[in-house]
């Protein structure tokens, strides 16, 4: 991953004629290596002590770098249409990348202390790529600040686990507190370490963060922080409360749920309540974190494969879903107020179409693959009696639904002539994709996740 | 897998495919006329084939789900598609398709525009025959729950419906219906594993949350029927509807409530639940008065097709509640020339709106000079009004006997107002043939001869059925 910057950096400076096709060629090329190193070195550390691989992270990282050339293939659509510079672009992504492959496989409190202020660094890297926003400025100052008081935290988290323990180890952290049941001050310490993970994946009430990003973004930083970051955050907090603080998994639940619960009811009703394209499915995508979490918090090998489940077949969603917000454009500028793209089935009928499949896809109606997503998860909380989580979750559903069915009716039933720009063809090739492997994976859900499952399963 | 080249699978398929036929094929109203409800059509009418050779190797005389096809979906959590038939599913699967094909026989006539009406169709289709042969709780609820989109869909887009608010309220309320089902397919999937629907009698009252598992699944059913307090989503939203296509789809909708009662209907029933049904004949029995005496008065013939279907929706409910299991089938067989004679007669019904329309002509004394379309109408609506020419009459007979001998009091009003609402349509005919100078509609717009036709057939099918409901049966 580093070895990207050597090679792009000459390019940028010296290239003269450089396009985003050139540096979307070499990230393909770099990503691809990037993925077979994983899978080849899946169980292979340079320096075990602080980062170390599983096949859990294998997996998990294998889908990231996946998406992330999915989405690095069609950022450069839109840095072709607007004929805008993107080398800071994928070096940022790539410097986030490097940085998500260090949190996923933490095995030291010391490396995760060091890469989530690395991350949230890239993060600001990348809310200050949005050019044309006057407010860039002041969300990123409030980005920094908001990011700098959470690394606080986790720092303060980190050195009370530190003088409790005497160690940074994720194994030795374990054995200790498997040894001696820790007190408040080791709760609280712990406390501290998870808020700013509740903080990086956005959770409510830490979310503001993330929905002035979303507002003021372009659509390629949006599209990166929506589809990227959820699954690696899930990965590190499954690592951190499985590797190194499993016996706070039952003291630190009531915490996590409210943080789920909130995420959930404010998601989905937040997201009926707005106008932006880009917001509402910021919202949804808040709400489909505490879902996940919902099925995450016992931490169990089956709970964990009903929130990858979960994740994963939303995360597929939010990708068609945003491809298709790169064929929503008029007169090559890309439009996100609801009303502006009223009538779109009639003139772009299959993308309407797809736009309906990840919809429906995201809200979990059946017989879509969302609907297994949901399954996999609620089915977890009634093996645990959890009826009131299920109930919840039921009627955020509906809210959910109400605020997709809101554009269904704009989009479909909409009388208006609204003229758009001809949809690049790519976008088309990506979108069929996308539905062949919904469709594939709800035919046979062992297709797309056969080897996750088997994978997590050593896990239970 | 007992069935021969997994023919049940195929039959959801069909429809799935034909849409995605549909979906590739050219819709412009100077090159591809009828393209696309041909591509619709040819798929519905293979599909009947089909359908033809599933009830021959169906064997007739048992009353158990046969031809079982079972698919590994999920391991964690363990559930398995499970796909079978009777003769009452494969009865409802026929009628639907039938009248589906008689909407598209009459969309036919439209030449462009009709491609996302088809694609949606054909997804209805597709679901709806799913939920027919769905034999295990979770490929029930996922077909359930799945006709509910394209409906939507066909609504929205062709319902010629103005407030679309109305219509996410008419979604999120059979959603809810869903979900109410959602959480006692879970129970019944956490006491009892992966149960298919000829084991529903595992289910006890007294045990394992079973008053709440039987309570969600009769509410989740019901709320699918429109009857008090749950008929303003359905009657505000169907009643509306002017495309016969459309309304056919949304007619069938209480059909998947109706069919869920008669699948999971318990054999013992505890009496201290049985004690509240004459609540579900009282509150029954009023709306299907008050729903019949407004499209006896309501002067639009859409309204007085959607009160007839209506009220016999909430008579086939009450039938079920009369715990009597041999009606059941009654039931099944009297739905199946229920669903025929409703859909003919809104298709011949839409047909005389759309020459209303089309000339801005009254149509009093249209059937005087239209005489195949008198022939058919006239011959639909006695049907409907109960006369002995379809499965419906010696079938209801035995519903409203078995009525009026659960609650004399109840029955008789019962009684009232399936005659009322079929007054309704006897009358709207009489207007019809009652001849006026205004109407300019002559035998020039009478029925075209594909559609008539077709009719006809479906007259043949009905006359049939009163001799013998299977007779199109050639056992081997």
């Amino acid at each position: 991953m580093l070895a990207f910057f050597l090679v792009a950096w000459p390019v940028d400076l010296f290239r003269r004629e450089k396009t985003a096709k050139t540096f979307f060629t070499l990230a393909q090329f770099f990503l691809l290596a990037v993925i077979c190193c994983t899978i080849l070195f899946y169980n292979k550390s340079v320096f075990p002590r602080y980062w170390q691989n599983t096949p859990l992270t294998t997996l998990f990282k294998t889908f990231v770098y996946l998406l992330s050339w999915a989405w690095f293939y069609l950022s450069s659509k839109w840095f072709l249409t607007k004929n805008r510079p993107s080398f800071k672009f994928y070096a940022i992504c790539f410097m986030l990348l490097f940085g998500f492959d260090i949190l996923a496989s933490a095995s030291s409190l010391l490396t995760l202390g060091l890469a989530v202020p690395f991350v949230c660094a890239g993060c600001y890297g990348l809310i200050r790529r949005h050019w044309d926003i006057d407010r860039v400025r002041e969300v990123s100052a409030a980005y920094v600040w908001t990011a700098l008081f959470f690394c606080l935290l986790l720092w303060g988290g980190i050195g009370i686990i530190y003088n409790q323990t005497g160690s940074f180890e994720y194994a030795a952290v374990k054995s200790f507190f498997a040894a001696e049941p820790g007190g408040t001050v080791s709760l609280a310490g712990v406390l501290l370490i998870l808020a700013p993970l509740m903080f990086m994946m956005a959770l409510v009430p830490f979310h503001a963060w993330f929905m002035a990003f979303v507002s003021v973004g372009v659509l390629p930083v949006c599209g990166f922080m929506t589809l990227i970051p959820p699954l690696i955050y899930i990965c590190t907090l499954v690592n951190l409360m499985r590797g190194c603080l499993p016996s706070f998994i039952e003291t630190t639940a009531p915490f996590l749920t409210i943080f789920a619960v909130l995420s959930l009811t404010v998601g989905a009703l937040s997201a009926n309540r707005e106008n932006n394209l880009r917001r509402l499915f910021a919202f949804l995508g808040i709400y489909c974190q505490g879902f996940a979490l919902t099925g995450l918090i016992g931490f169990s090998g089956d709970d964990i494969m009903a929130a990858f489940a979960y994740i994963v077949v939303a995360i597929l969603s939010f990708t068609g879903i945003y491809t298709v917000f790169l064929s929503l454009k008029r007169r090559s500028e890309y439009l996100s107020e609801l009303e502006t793209v009223s009538g779109f089935s009639r003139g772009r009928p299959y993308i309407s179409a797809a736009l309906l499949v990840f919809m429906l896809s995201l809200t979990g109606l059946a017989p879509t693959l969302g609907f297994f997503g949901c399954l996999s998860v609620i089915s977890g909380l009634a093996e645990n009696d959890a009826w009131g989580k299920i109930a919840l979750l039921l009627v955020s559903q509906l809210f959910v639904a109400n605020a997709c069915l809101q554009v269904i009716r704009t989009l479909f039933f909409a009388t208006s002539d609204n003229k758009f720009d001809r949809t690049d063809k790519a976008i088309y090739i990506c979108l069929f994709i996308n539905v062949i492997v919904i469709v594939a994976a709800l035919i046979n859900p062992a297709w797309l996740l056969r080897d996750a499952l088997v994978i997590l399963g050593g896990l239970s | 897998m007992n069935s021969p080249f997994a023919i049940l699978s195929l039959i959801i398929c069909i429809p799935f495919v034909g849409m995605l036929f549909v979906l590739t094929a050219k819709d412009d109203a100077e090159n591809a006329t009828h393209n696309v409800s041909n591509v619709a059509l040819f798929t519905i009418l293979a599909n009947l084939v089909m359908i033809w050779r599933v009830f021959m190797l169906v064997d007739e005389k048992t009353l158990r789900l046969q031809l079982f096809e079972k698919f590994d979906w999920l391991s964690v959590p363990d559930i398995n598609l499970v796909f079978a038939v009777d003769n009452l599913s494969l009865l409802m699967i026929l009628a639907v398709h039938l009248i589906i094909l008689s909407g598209v026989i009459f969309i036919r006539q439209e030449t462009a525009g009709q491609k996302p009406l088809m694609v949606s169709t054909l997804l209805f289709l597709s679901m709806t025959t799913g939920f027919f042969v769905a034999a295990d709780i979770f490929s029930f609820f996922i077909f359930f729950e799945a006709m509910l989109l394209p409906l939507f869909m066909q609504i929205g887009m062709f319902g010629e419906f103005k407030k679309t608010e109305r219509l996410g309220g008419f979604f999120l309320y059979n959603l809810i219906g869903a979900f109410i089902l959602f959480v006692a397919v879970m129970l019944i999937y956490k006491f009892y594993g992966s149960l298919t629907l000829d084991r529903s009698d595992e289910i006890l009252w007294d045990k394992n949350n079973g008053y709440i598992i039987w309570g969600a699944l009769m509410l989740g059913f019901v709320s699918r029927i429109p009857v008090w307090p749950f008929h303003h989503w359905i009657s505000s939203v169907t009643s509306k509807i002017h495309n016969p296509l459309v309304f056919i789809a949304s007619s069938i909708l209480p059909l998947s409530g109706i069919y869920g009662l008669v699948r999971f209907w318990p054999q013992h029933i505890p009496e201290a639940v049985s004690g509240y049904f004459i609540w579900v004949y009282v509150i029954g029995t009023v709306t299907m008065l008050f729903i019949s005496l407004i499209g006896f008065i309501h002067k639009d013939a859409q309204y007085k097709i959607f009160a007839f279907v209506t009220v016999y929706y909430i008579m086939y409910l009450l039938g079920i509640f009369s715990g009597n299991h041999l009606i059941l089938l009654n039931i099944g067989y009297a739905l199946f020339g229920f669903l025929l004679v409703f859909g003919a007669l809104e298709v011949v019904a839409a047909y005389v709106y759309r020459q209303e329309r089309l000339y801005d002509s009254t149509s009093s004394g249209f059937l005087c000079r239209a005489k195949r379309l008198s022939l058919i109408y006239s011959f639909l609506t006695f049907a409907a009004a109960g006369f002995p020419v379809s499965a419906m009459f010696t079938n209801n007979f035995l519903i409203l006997s078995q009525l009026l001998s659960v609650n004399i009091q109840l029955g008789t009003l019962l009684m009232l107002a399936c005659i009322i609402a079929a007054a309704a349509l006897v009358r709207e005919m009489f207007r019809l043939k009652t001849d006026t100078k205004e109407c300019i509609l002559g035998k020039n717009e009478d029925l075209p001869m594909g559609l008539f036709i077709f009719m006809l057939f479906v007259v043949f099918m009905l006359l049939m059925s009163f001799i013998r409901p299977l007779w199109f049966v050639i056992s081997e």
